[in-house]
């Protein structure tokens, strides 16, 4: 009474970047981007008995490399993540001392992939990392003194002097 | 050509929405230092708190404190501290409802909470206040003498019913529990006390019971009434009832009259009504309008609305100022 047990290896879905580089992922990792979720059922990816090799990939024109590399490794860290519900999400009250370790330090990056990181979490509709992204700058911006927040994300004031003023005496209220 | 590396100032700005999101209160105040385009931000987002406070301090006549919850408990002592200050502007709500609109989309909270312990609090600056802040429930703490304002601005209010909720309420609530505009209301009453404790307090008393009567039912006052007919020990019977509930405290004491109307009266500019009813219970009521001085009787001696006068003041007899904001 032994049966054939048919050994199955994980469906892969090939994604490429805008600098033309491909990536192979399983499909049940990267389905926490309701983009490429949304594609792969559009397209009917799921019922072709295709090989990876011929498979066609999705191309993703506003990810880099660097970046999707960067988004494949956190969607593989989260795979095992409930479904979030996102009118809960909207609901709880907004806090920044939960991201999970492991987020903290993948984060732990230069600014600017850090903000690559947010754009691509926004194309590809990956809310846990987006939200772990925004929390993550959210932190930087917290306790500065509106000086060292220009300074740290290299912003511009485009304020006049009176308008400067203006700003001042309207949070007066809340300054120490 | 490389591409530019994103800056903050450069993400779109929902995602700089989400940023912003998940900032305090002080640190969106500084956000908003920024830049233009940074205040701009703010502007466009919600700012959602657990629990707002306000509070009208009578002492300092007009002077509202307003805590926001959700904040630490340093920022929130700071925000109290601010309107604490001593010579309050009575227009320091509207001034803060006002800062509120120009730095963000709406407040919304969880728990709108105000105290209503003031003649200031009416149902014009509640209904003010209940507009400009979004609340999933509402809260109203007041206490016996300010509850007519309550009663109005719930009579007045389109505020959904499961949004109200009152504390600290005495001594009845049966008319606002009959308002339908706030059938489901959750009513907890801390300290107050009801019909029931009125008539057992009268029972026990001697000398001038005092009862504050603007919402002490009809049956009750008849009660009491009877009560003191019947004791050798109360003298007198006073009850004060506010404007707004005059004619109400007047239906009930026709009742005892049967079919005698006691009195016809038109209440006009007159805040605070003292009603007496002496040993013999004869049909005085006395008017005491403390805004103007005038003193007007509408039934009963002059020898006795001088002695009034001339004598005391009732002490639970409260002066009511009505200011706009």
């Amino acid at each position: 009474f032994l049966f054939p047990i048919k050994m199955t290896s994980p469906r892969m879905i090939k994604l490429t970047s805008n600098d033309d580089k491909t990536f192979e992922v399983e499909r049940d990792v990267i389905k926490q981007s309701v983009t490429v979720n949304t594609l792969i059922t559009d397209l009917n990816m799921d019922d072709e008995d295709v090989s990876v090799e011929n498979q066609m990939a999705i191309p993703l024109p506003n990810v880099d490399a660097a970046t999707l590399e960067m988004v494949i490794t956190w969607c593989k860290q989260h795979r095992e993540d409930p479904p979030r519900n996102e009118e809960e999400e909207e609901k709880k009250e907004k806090r920044t001392d939960d991201i999970p370790e492991w987020d903290k330090t993948f984060l732990d990056v230069e600014q600017s992939v850090l903000f690559a990181l947010i754009l691509a979490a926004n194309y590809m509709d990956i809310k846990g990392l987006l939200d772990n992204c925004c929390k993550t700058v959210a932190n930087m911006i917290k306790g500065k003194t509106p000086d060292e927040i220009r300074k740290h994300f290299n912003i511009k004031n485009d304020f006049t002097p009176e308008e400067e003023e203006q700003i001042r005496k309207e949070n007066a209220w809340c300054e120490d | 050509q490389t591409p530019s590396l994103p800056t903050l100032d450069s993400l779109p700005r929902e995602n700089v929405h989400r940023i912003l999101s998940n900032l305090r209160l002080k640190d969106r105040m500084i956000m908003r230092e920024c830049n233009k385009a940074m205040r701009e931000a703010i502007k466009e987002i919600d700012i959602y708190v657990t629990a707002v406070t306000i509070k009208f301090d009578t002492r300092c006549f007009g002077c509202v404190n307003m805590i926001l919850h959700g904040k630490s408990r340093a920022e929130t002592m700071k925000a109290l501290a601010i309107y604490t200050e001593p010579d309050g502007d009575p227009h320091t709500l509207a001034k803060f409802i006002a800062l509120l609109k120009c730095s963000f989309r709406r407040l919304r909270c969880q728990t709108l909470l105000i105290e209503c312990d003031s003649p200031l609090v009416d149902a014009i600056m509640l209904q003010k206040v209940t507009s400009q802040i979004d609340f999933e429930s509402l809260e109203l703490q007041f206490n016996k003498l300010y509850q007519y304002n309550v009663v109005n601005f719930a009579r007045r209010s389109n505020c959904p019913v499961d949004k109200l909720r009152m504390t600290n309420c005495s001594p009845d609530l049966r008319d606002i529990a009959e308002l339908p505009s706030v059938g489901q209301l959750t009513v907890i009453q801390k300290q107050g006390f009801n019909d029931t404790n009125i008539v057992a307090l009268a029972k026990g008393q001697h000398g001038i019971v005092k009862v504050p009567a603007d919402l002490t039912h009809p049956s009750t006052v008849r009660q009491l009434i009877q009560i003191a007919r019947g004791s050798s020990l109360i003298d007198r019977l006073e009850f004060t009832v506010s404007q707004s509930f005059f004619h109400r405290f007047l239906e009930s004491v026709h009742l005892l009259e049967e079919n005698h109307r006691l009195l016809d009266v038109t209440l006009q500019n007159s805040p605070v009504v003292v009603c007496e009813f002496d040993r013999a219970y004869s049909k005085r009521i006395y008017f005491l309008d403390y805004g103007s001085g005038h003193i007007e009787v509408l039934s009963g001696s002059t020898a006795k609305m001088l002695s009034v006068v001339n004598g005391k003041i009732p002490g639970n007899c409260y002066p009511l100022i009505s200011v706009n904001l």
